[in-house]
């Protein structure tokens, strides 16, 4: 079990600061012997709390029940069913697995949705365990999930276990899914290892920010985001799982202009420009994986869809980014 | 369902402004409700009439959902949400929703002798199931607003809660068409304002109501990587935060899908 979450569960280590923890692994202080063996005066300069603490935290920590360690070990890994993704994923060096904070982007109607969908299906399949689907467009369709699952080829029981595993839930606004996400963590900490969610699915979080607009709740969505942040954090500490849903134009004029497009292409920056996703620079660094779902791009735009979409990693906090994969969208979900 | 009165804050306040988005006030137990459960719970859709629509959509369009329909004119669009505004109707006996329908119109493009012919076609098909629906009935039901400028559709759209209030039935609100207003005004920015003000006010309705959205929208020209690209009218996030858009085309077929590159026909042989 990681160390930092070790701490967390003792008193004295709760009053310690996120920068505090990393400042351990910064010193090679990663494992629960290392931290029994690293000298006490040199914890007390690093982190600037008194010798009385620090003493107290290392009995604080050696009573701590050893059953805990099967909770989560720090390499389980999920998968993602989805072959070509988890590929990719190893490559970059971020396998899906606990605490794994991801962003979805992509245009409209390329498949983030269905990519969701599939995720929820393969991880209750796989893992056996439930997942929340926090939807914010009330567009949960649980005839899609039939459908996948049909095509799947799953018989009538297993259809409706997996159906069960997975929970939706209705929010409207960010200030709902941050009430969601906080009764959430009361519920871990309630509950403790009887909570077998490990998985937050959330579809669209740009669509949830839609209404704030305008300088005037420019603040507003600031906090909101920033809380949003915390939360997802918190949660991904405890070893919650996300994937976000976001939505991402070409060029940057989604702020300003209801583009009917009679009159914007007038420079040629908007042919260079790339796929933006929403929500701003702060929010970037909050998923510790960014992936978007893009179009094959083609000169014929009569062409129709054939299914086929490239997975680009767009920033990665464990490894490289820039690579992709190759995706195929199908009535089963994709793979 | 409860028939409260829905707060609104007026928009035209700087301090409702400041307060919203609100948190509504639905329960917040998140472990509550699977897929399963939902899948068990009644029926909440609304037949577009059109089979392989249907089945794809398991049983028409559902409630809470923002619905688009897009295409040139002369392809069926204000006939589907004519179809709509009856078949909302259907008695429940018949497996329907027993609902009543609100039609604002931007562009004029409502037939009463259309919905006529439509509503007696659909009493005869319904005729032997439940005699007692009655075209004359149906057209009772439909409830019509006119907007001509998009002052008064924010106006409609925004004392919808009102309207629900007195008629608390209405499951369908239609807005035909939603482009048209929208598109007089000359500021790309205001035009944005105005749309997502709109997107808002209908989500919130839907927030204490049981009701669908369906609006129509027409295709526009882009200039996209040196090229000009049919795309729908509205802009980018507005395709973002409907639910469905069902694509017209000349040829009667129906398509569906955000953008026309990823869209799907929808075949009759499903």
């Amino acid at each position: 079990m990681d160390l930092k979450l070790m701490i967390l569960q003792t008193c004295t280590g709760k009053m310690l600061s996120e920068y505090q923890l990393n400042l351990l692994r910064k010193n090679n202080i990663g494992s629960l012997i290392d931290f029994y063996d690293a000298d006490e005066t040199k914890l007390h300069e690093l982190w600037a709390i008194n010798i009385q603490s620090v003493r107290e935290l290392k009995k604080e920590l050696s009573l701590l029940p050893k059953c805990c360690a099967n909770a989560g070990t720090p390499d389980l890994k999920y998968e993602t069913g989805i072959e070509n993704l988890d590929k990719l994923l190893n490559s970059v060096e971020q396998p899906f697995g606990p605490g794994r904070v991801w962003e979805l982007c992509g245009q409209p109607g390329v498949g983030k949705t269905q990519l969701l969908y599939t995720l929820a299906i393969n991880f209750t399949w796989k893992h056996n365990q439930p997942v929340l689907f926090i939807d914010t467009k009330r567009e949960f369709s649980c005839k899609r999930i039939q459908d996948m699952l049909r095509d799947k080829e799953t018989d009538a029981e297993a259809c409706e276990r997996t159906m069960k595993r997975i929970q939706v839930v209705q929010a409207a606004t960010v200030a709902d899914i941050n009430g969601l996400l906080k009764s959430f963590d009361q519920h871990l900490t309630e509950t403790r290892t009887s909570m077998q969610t490990k998985l937050v699915l959330i579809d669209s979080l740009a669509a949830s920010f839609a209404y704030h607009r305008g300088r005037r709740m420019l603040d507003a969505r600031n906090s909101a985001l920033t809380d949003l942040a915390c939360r997802i954090r918190k949660l991904a500490l405890r070893g919650v799982a996300f994937v976000i849903g976001n939505v991402s134009f070409f060029g940057n004029d989604k702020d300003v202009c209801g583009d009917d497009g009679e009159k914007d292409g007038d420079d040629e920056e908007i042919t260079r420009q790339q796929l933006e996703p929403m929500l701003g620079a702060y929010w970037s660094s909050v998923a510790t994986l960014r992936l978007s779902v893009e179009l094959p791009e083609t000169e014929d735009f009569t062409l129709q869809d054939d299914g086929l979409r490239y997975m680009y990693v767009i920033s990665n906090t464990y490894g490289p980014d820039g690579e992709h994969c190759l995706l195929r969208i199908t009535d089963a979900g994709v793979v | 369902m409860t028939h409260q009165l829905v707060r609104v804050c007026e928009p035209s306040q700087p301090e409702a402004i400041e307060r919203r988005p609100s948190v509504s006030h639905e329960n917040l137990e998140i472990f509550y409700k699977s897929c399963w459960d939902i899948s068990q719970s009644g029926t909440n859709k609304i037949l577009t009439g059109n089979k392989a629509l249907d089945t794809h959509f398991g049983g028409g369009i559902s409630l809470g959902h923002l619905v688009e329909l897009i295409g040139n004119s002369g392809t069926g669009k204000t006939q589907m949400c004519l179809q709509l505004c009856l078949n909302v109707q259907i008695p429940k006996a018949a497996g329907g929703l027993e609902g009543s329908a609100l039609f604002i119109d931007t562009n004029q493009d409502f037939h009463p002798d259309r919905l006529k012919e439509l509503a007696l076609k659909l009493e005869r098909q319904y005729a032997h199931k439940v005699p007692e629906f009655k075209a004359h009935k149906m057209l009772q039901k439909v409830y019509y607003v006119k907007c001509h400028k998009l002052h008064q559709l924010m106006a409609t759209v925004l004392s919808c809660h009102r309207h629900l209030a007195n008629h608390p039935d209405i499951k369908l609100i239609v807005i035909d068409s939603l482009a048209f207003t929208l598109r007089m005004l000359e500021d790309g920015a205001q035009r944005y304002e105005m749309l997502l003000e709109l997107h808002e006010s209908m989500r919130r309705l839907q927030r204490h109501h049981e009701l669908a959205w369906v609006f129509t929208n027409v295709l526009t020209h882009r200039y996209v990587r040196k090229k000009f690209q049919v795309e729908p009218a509205l802009g980018d996030l507005h395709s973002h935060l409907i639910n469905e858009r069902i694509w017209f085309a000349s040829s009667s077929e129906l398509h569906l899908g955000k953008s026309w590159r990823t869209s799907r026909l929808i075949k009759e042989s499903e």
